[in-house]
């Protein structure tokens, strides 16, 4: 008795296809933008590396990235820097 | 009922018979539900369109194809929403002008300067000459996407397509006077940014100098130079530090007063000092030449202070051991702050500033001096790879002035530009080899292929290699990162 095992490869196939599939549009994907929550946040060339700015508090950021512990987000600021930021000083924690 | 905004198709064949109607026969039908007829008069001006919007683009713009795309989506809004009697080809050239236009104006405010403007075309053979053309039509073109809405579009009514005052004035809900006024004051606003643009630097900064010195803003004419050329503006903005400089140094005097036989930096004697000099005094006038350097060094003017200096910022940094180096704690060896007072142009959305690092040592960072404005250092610069930091800065409302400090390092052996780079472990694992990051920047992956990400890294990072696998390897860096990165990125 298999149904189980197949209903669950049905589902998957399905899911994948659906994530596979591409957009109805060919527009380009938009990072998700963000709010500084707090006071500033300091701006890293990579996750605990080098500081390499500083985003004023209440600014907004765009999302290119997260780290798979979720701790760590890649944004672009509003003034073009480029950076990883830590997630939880993000409003919506860059989700 | 709903109204249906989709933008129409211009690719599917035209149904047969539509092709011999006129643009107000296709108008009507679409406006009677067909909605095939107004594809078949679009695509009819479709080239010429693209053309136009080309010829005040640029022919390498990639914005031209969009700028016809919404000419034509509005006109298709139009002709939906009401019955209104448009002749179909000109209305589309002016749409198109109007966009091309906002379109450069826009492309001029986000980006600055008037070099980031594409080119358009210009005929002509000798290649100095075609040139100069292109940068007349570019330099005009941006000064009447620079006027006023009403100026703009009462001047290229009369000068291009002709209309008389009262075609104008029926179109904006103005008199005619009051139209004829408007064209005088674009031509004349034309005439006077070109003066602008044209007048010589040199006159511009003498005339500014004259301004500051009398306190008074300087004329019209010089800030119309101002807009267009970033030069001046930065010597305008180092007049003002500079004004902000000896306000900041006015104590200073009083608190050198009792400092006897003191000399200063120029070797100029205090008034009134004396002969015999005091080793406190000149740790307090050390303290003060810092705090008024900290407080609004002079603007434009690096300072660079070396190993030993005290540093001038506090740096919360990998780059200096333990993580953190107080303001005025002795900066260690290999190890250099480069501090620069500047002034955020308000009228610009960003300003840039490059900053080199002493001679053999690399950029290794920003320390940020106030948490108020956004500032960091642009994507170009490479932490551990440059050598010269570009900067960008916001305009801060709360302060007129922005003090950056770049961290420089002396590289170790292996490139790492950090206080205590993680190698130890990687030593210690016999398997590991060590390589270079090759590209300018990269993400560490959780394995190879996975679109999840652990960090990323930069050109000539130093990292530990530990794995490999099908073109990928698993790398350390020199800040603890572990991850998977494409071997082709490895040197």
């Amino acid at each position: 008795m298999n149904r189980p095992g197949v209903a669950a490869a049905v589902t998957t196939a399905l899911v994948a296809a659906v994530a596979v599939a591409p957009p109805a549009s060919a527009a380009p994907k938009r990072a998700k933008a963000d709010e500084v929550c707090a006071p500033s946040a300091p701006l890293y060339e990579s996750p605990g590396g080098l500081q390499i700015g500083v985003v004023a508090g209440g600014r907004t950021v765009f999302v290119l990235k997260r780290t798979a512990s979720g701790s760590w987000v890649r944004v672009r600021t509003t003034i073009g820097a480029r950076g990883w930021v830590k997630a939880r000083l993000l409003c919506d924690e860059g989700a | 009922m709903a109204v249906d905004t989709r933008p129409p198709s211009y690719t599917a064949p035209a149904p047969r018979g539509l092709d011999r109607l006129s643009d107000e026969q296709l108008i009507a039908r679409f406006r009677a539900g067909d909605d095939a007829a107004l594809d078949v008069a679009l695509r009819r001006h479709e080239r010429r369109l693209l053309r136009f919007a080309r010829r005040i683009l640029g022919t390498r713009s990639p914005n031209a194809e969009d700028v016809v795309q919404e000419a034509m989506l509005r006109t298709h809004l139009v002709l939906r929403r009401g019955d209104r009697a448009i002749d179909l080809g000109p209305w589309l050239f002016k749409l198109v002008r109007n966009c091309a236009l906002d379109e450069l104006a826009r492309v001029r405010s986000e980006v600055g300067p008037l070099d980031a403007v594409p080119e358009p075309a210009a005929v002509g053979s000798d290649p100095a000459d075609v040139t100069a053309a292109r940068g007349r039509m570019r330099d005009t073109l941006a000064d009447v996407a620079a006027l006023p809405d009403l100026q703009r579009h009462a001047l290229l009514r009369r000068e291009i397509e002709g209309a008389t005052h009262a075609d104008v004035a029926g179109e904006l809900g103005i008199t005619e006077p009051a139209s004829r006024l408007l064209v005088l004051r674009a031509r004349a606003n034309l005439v006077k940014a070109r003066a602008g643009r044209d007048a010589r630097c040199d006159d511009i900064r003498d005339e500014l100098l004259l301004a500051d010195d009398a306190g008074r803003r300087a004329s019209a004419h010089a800030y119309r130079h101002l807009a267009t050329c970033a030069a001046c503006r930065e010597f305008r903005s180092a007049l003002r530090q500079r004004r902000h400089d000896l306000k900041v140094l006015t104590p200073l005097p009083l608190l050198f007063g009792g400092l006897v036989g003191l000399k200063l930096a120029g070797g100029a004697l205090l008034p009134g000092a004396g002969a015999g000099g005091s080793s406190v005094g000149a740790k307090l006038a050390t303290a003060g030449a810092v705090t008024a350097a900290v407080a609004g060094g002079t603007l434009g003017i690096d300072r660079v202070f070396g190993p030993g200096d005290p540093a001038p910022v506090t740096v919360r940094s990998v780059a200096v051991p333990g993580g953190l180096l107080a303001s005025g704690s002795p900066l260690p060896v290999g190890t250099a702050i480069v501090t620069r007072t500047v002034a955020p142009d308000p009228a610009l959305p960003v300003s840039r500033y490059a900053i080199a690092c002493p001679p053999g040592l690399r950029v290794a960072g920003l320390a940020p001096t106030t948490s108020g404005s956004t500032h960091a250092l642009a994507p170009e610069t490479i932490v551990g790879a440059s050598t010269k930091a570009v900067v960008l800065a916001e305009p801060s409302s709360a302060r007129a002035h922005l003090e950056l400090a770049v961290v420089c390092r002396d590289p170790a052996a292996d490139g790492s530009v950090l206080a205590d780079p993680v190698r130890a472990r990687a030593a210690a694992s016999s398997s590991a080899s060590t390589a270079t990051v090759c590209v300018p920047r990269t993400y560490l992956r959780r394995a190879p292929g996975s679109r999840a990400v652990t960090g990323s890294l930069t050109r000539r990072q130093p990292v530990a290699v530990r794995a490999e696998r099908e073109g990928w390897r698993k790398v350390t860096a020199d800040t603890g990162a572990t991850g998977w990165v494409r071997t082709s990125a490895l040197c």
